[in-house]
């Protein structure tokens, strides 16, 4: 054992440069996450980052109501509140924020107006294709954020549907994304990435969100090919199929990451989506519910026509709806929403909002009848 | 259980927390140790494959006793007709369990169409219990992969290039090391059972190796493959493309495979070089290939060597004329797609390949530019060229459907709009830019022998820890700001 001190020498030396280059690889992204300035506003691509549940809810309690629409921008592009209010005569209120998606729209209903103790006997909810049944879409990025400022300590619901669902949702996953600090940048970085692409091919200087909107057309539904199984097919057997919609944030450009699977099968179990918790809580606390399904941007004609991968799922939503006592109200096929209703993606053009609020009221009127004295304002639960 | 997801973090934890515990009396010369620690493998790697699906086991445990056997019977046998008996009984069983999980569907489908266009009933092979549990029940993970590993060692045995073993466990252990089970490298037993049978010692320096590899391998599947995926899935979801977008998605899917399956390797030998197991290569920048031939020297290294000794060079090899070397290439070729799917795309696929790799030599003597002539100019246009033979290649491969084959090769590209055109450049330069460091940077350090080989000296210094903890650094980095919102399996998962 002559060489034995020499042994430990290299040993130890070895020992500190592994020692060196875990804690260095570690740390300097940990580092760097830390010194990265937040993403400014201008690049908050989702979700309105100064939304106070808090203050939400505080204004459901100062003023009670009739009805709350709950949605992302397709609900903020169609309806404005005092319009609804006004031909209807019900007291609304809407939560809407740009970029959510139903995992938001549970929380906004559990964590804001039931937290709140307001009951207004109806709430809607604005959704396209399977929304309601996708629950890790739009959880990321600054959604994220919001998810984080909307949940409580105590989300059993939370837990059971997004249980093995996501890797983002998973506690580990969460823990790595604050300590290294840099929750918030994954989409910066990656829309810095397609950016950048596009910078670089930039053939006859068309603007970026001209490009944005050209994507969006290109990988719009109705040019999917229906001859691709649930698995998407090819190679990429267990990839997902791009057989979900493009963004519905703001201006409906499209993102790599929003091309995600969009279920195709409507499942009502409670581990598959908060739709089934977001009935059992209405009932619990005699709250009617109605989902709206928008129609998204039609052809020249003003059509839209269903498309095959979504047929099934619609018909065994709308049973699954009805057996649950819900209100259920579809504008896709309405002909009178031509092309010259939107602006962008599937947003309608603002100055139609109120135009829209007529049409609206028009097609649930019978299912959610007329307001109660005093605009079916109700007092708060004490619970 | 996938590399990319935590589960397989902690399963690692274990394993190594296991595993280090039985190394302390291994290093110490208890000659229980080493079965021990095998033993302990053992159960981690059946553990690691039956983690979703339990019946899976069934298959690996079989295919394991069948060669195990099959291998002593063989090393037994007196007289040639007994070991080649026992040799076709092996064969028999690893192919036969393939064919029926992999190839049923296929040959029933194909086969009920023929019925059917003769008027005669179609659903004789499906219309019974058994077939339609095969139907029904999916590829078993990884079944092509260990079969065909432990297939070379019946063989080996049978050629007496290897010996038979007599341990079970280590025998079971070479078939089933969790880090490379699911989608290789596939292993030789002149390198993985030897190991499996020698004392290992599991060094800082293969610590650090081992942990830059699996960090560079979660980089190449979450950042690269799975942001190349979504653009290439876009691309092929497409009722009609136009040429650009379309062979924008080929390009982008181009990049999706090789960091898809370059990072399960690095991985696995990351994870088994934590162990102190030294796995085969399986690339060697593909994309650098100066012809079809030297492509599948670079490309998944493990199954064209395996096809090599195993097929290729028993139906006559290169020796014997060049009919039968087309032959033989075009065989070999059209069994290495087959091995990769049960769909017509990828026999498609390997023929295209096997004519390819067949042609070349005899157009090379026609345009020598095509060997080796032209200097750097003459490289670079016979890289390029078996890059685009190659995506062509990769159309085949990820096309499913025939008759969209067909479309796609009847495309104008003088019928694109403009638009199209810049839509196309975006989303390759999209893809590009998330692969720069798997197909520049790492191909360019190679070149300019900037990157040290595992073992060399000079990655024991100061200054190369530095370098690496700079490139792991980098990669969790990128892991964590640049991954891909939509995680997908392994594309060889499926094969």
């Amino acid at each position: 054992m002559s060489t034995g001190p020499t042994l430990s020498v290299t040993r130890r030396r070895a020992l500190a440069q592994l020692a060196a280059l875990v804690g260095a690889g570690v740390g300097l992204p940990a580092a760097i996450g830390r010194w990265l300035p937040r993403p400014r506003a201008a690049d908050e691509v989702t979700t309105e980052l100064d939304f106070d549940p808090a203050a939400e809810r505080r204004t459901l309690i100062k003023q009670p109501l009739g009805w709350l629409l709950i949605g992302n921008s397709m609900l903020n592009s169609r309806l404005y509140p005092p319009h609804l209010t006004k031909v209807s005569g019900w007291t609304t209120r809407k939560l809407g924020v740009g970029g959510t998606q139903s995992a938001i729209w549970w929380l906004f209903f559990k964590n804001i107006l039931i937290a709140s103790g307001a009951r207004p006997p109806w709430v809607t909810v604005f959704f396209r294709e399977s929304d309601l049944t996708w629950p890790d879409f739009r959880i990321r990025g600054n959604n994220a954020e919001l998810i984080r400022r909307l949940k409580t300590t105590d989300e059993p619901e939370w837990d059971e549907v997004m249980a093995g669902r996501s890797p983002v949702a998973s506690r580990a996953s969460v823990a790595v994304e604050r300590f290294f600090g840099v929750a918030d940048h994954d989409d910066w970085a990656r829309r810095r990435v397609q950016d950048g692409a596009f910078e670089l091919t930039a053939l006859e200087g068309v603007k970026r969100g001209a490009r944005r909107l050209e994507l969006n057309e290109l990988f719009s539904l109705d040019r999917l090919r229906g001859d691709l199984g649930d698995d998407g097919g090819g190679a990429g057997a267990g990839d997902a199929a791009p057989a979900g919609g493009g963004d519905d944030s703001d201006m409906g450009l499209p993102d790599p990451g929003m091309y995600a699977q969009a279920p195709t099968v409507f499942d009502p179990s409670p581990a598959a989506s908060f739709l089934p918790h977001f009935v059992a809580l209405a009932a619990r606390h005699d709250i009617r519910l109605h989902f709206h399904r928008v129609k998204r941007r039609p052809d020249n004609e003003g059509r839209r026509p269903e498309l095959p991968v979504f047929r099934r799922y619609m018909d065994d939503l709308q049973e699954y709806l009805h057996s649950q006592g819900c209100a259920y109200s579809d504008e896709s096929a309405d002909p009178e929403l031509t092309l010259a209703w939107y602006q962008d993606g599937d947003h309608l053009d603002k100055s139609r909002r109120e135009a829209f609020a007529a049409k609206f009221w028009a097609l649930v009127r019978d299912q959610v009848g007329p307001p109660p004295p005093g605009g079916g304002r109700k007092p708060l639960s004490e619970g | 259980m996938v590399f990319q997801g935590f589960t397989y973090l902690w399963f690692l934890l274990l394993v190594l927390a296991g595993y280090g515990a039985l190394q302390w009396p291994a290093a110490r010369g208890a000659a229980w140790a080493r079965p021990a620690q095998n033993l302990w493998l053992l159960a981690a790697s059946y553990t690691f494959y039956g983690w979703v699906t339990h019946w899976w086991l069934i298959l690996i445990v079989t295919t394991t006793l069948v060669d195990y056997t099959a291998a002593r019977m063989i090393a037994a046998s007196g007289g040639p007709r007994h070991r080649r008996l026992w040799l076709t009984a092996s064969l028999v069983v690893n192919f036969s369990i393939l064919c029926a999980f992999k190839y049923f569907g296929f040959f029933a489908e194909n086969v009920g169409t023929a019925l059917q266009s003769l008027g005669l009933a179609s659903d004789w092979l499906t219309g019974n219990p058994a077939g339609r549990f095969l139907l029904t029940v999916g590829l078993p993970a990884g079944i092509s992969f260990f079969t065909f590993q432990s297939a070379s060692y019946v063989i080996d045995v049978y050629r007496g290039k290897t010996n038979c073993r007599h341990s079970l466990v280590d025998y079971a252990l070479f078939v089933s090391f969790f880090p490379q089970l699911v989608a290789g490298p596939i292993e030789r037993s002149e390198n993985l059972l030897r190991q499996v049978e020698s004392p290992r010692q599991p060094s800082l320096a293969g610590w650090r190796a081992g942990l830059v590899l699996i960090f560079w391998g979660l980089f190449q599947k979450i950042v690269i493959a799975d942001s190349a995926a979504l653009l290439a899935n876009k691309v092929f979801a497409l009722d009609e493309p136009t040429f650009p977008i379309l062979w924008a998605g080929v390009l982008c899917f181009g990049v999706q495979i090789y960091a898809d399956f370059s990072a399960y390797t690095d991985i696995a030998r990351g994870s088994a070089r934590l162990l102190g197991f030294d796995l085969l290569k399986n690339f060697d920048h593909p994309y650098l290939a100066q012809s079809p031939g030297d492509f599948w020297r670079r490309w998944h290294m493990t199954l064209s060597t395996w096809f090599r000794d195993y097929v290729f060079i028993p139906l006559g090899g290169s020796r014997r004329g060049p009919l039968v070397t087309v032959r033989s290439v075009l065989i070999t070729f059209f069994l290495s797609g087959l091995w990769h799917g049960a769909s017509w795309n990828f026999i498609l696929w390997g023929v295209f390949h096997g004519a390819l790799v067949a042609v070349w030599p005899w157009l090379a003597r026609a345009l020598p530019l095509l060997d080796r002539a032209g200097g750097p100019a003459g490289a670079i246009m016979r890289v390029v060229l078996t890059f685009t033979l190659v995506h062509v290649g990769w159309l085949l491969f990820r096309e499913q459907n025939v008759a969209a084959i067909g479309r796609a090769f009847s495309l104008d590209p003088s019928g694109a709009p403009l638009a199209h055109w810049r839509m196309a450049f975006g989303l390759v330069a999209e893809a590009w830019i998330y692969a720069l460091p798997l197909l520049v940077v790492l191909p360019a350090l190679a070149a300019l022998g900037l990157l040290p080989a595992h073992g060399d000296p000079r990655l024991l210094t100061w200054r190369w820890t530095l370098l690496q903890a700079g490139a792991l650094a980098f990669c969790l980095l990128g892991v964590i700001i640049l991954r891909s919102e939509v995680g997908s399996d392994f594309i060889y998962f499926a094969f």
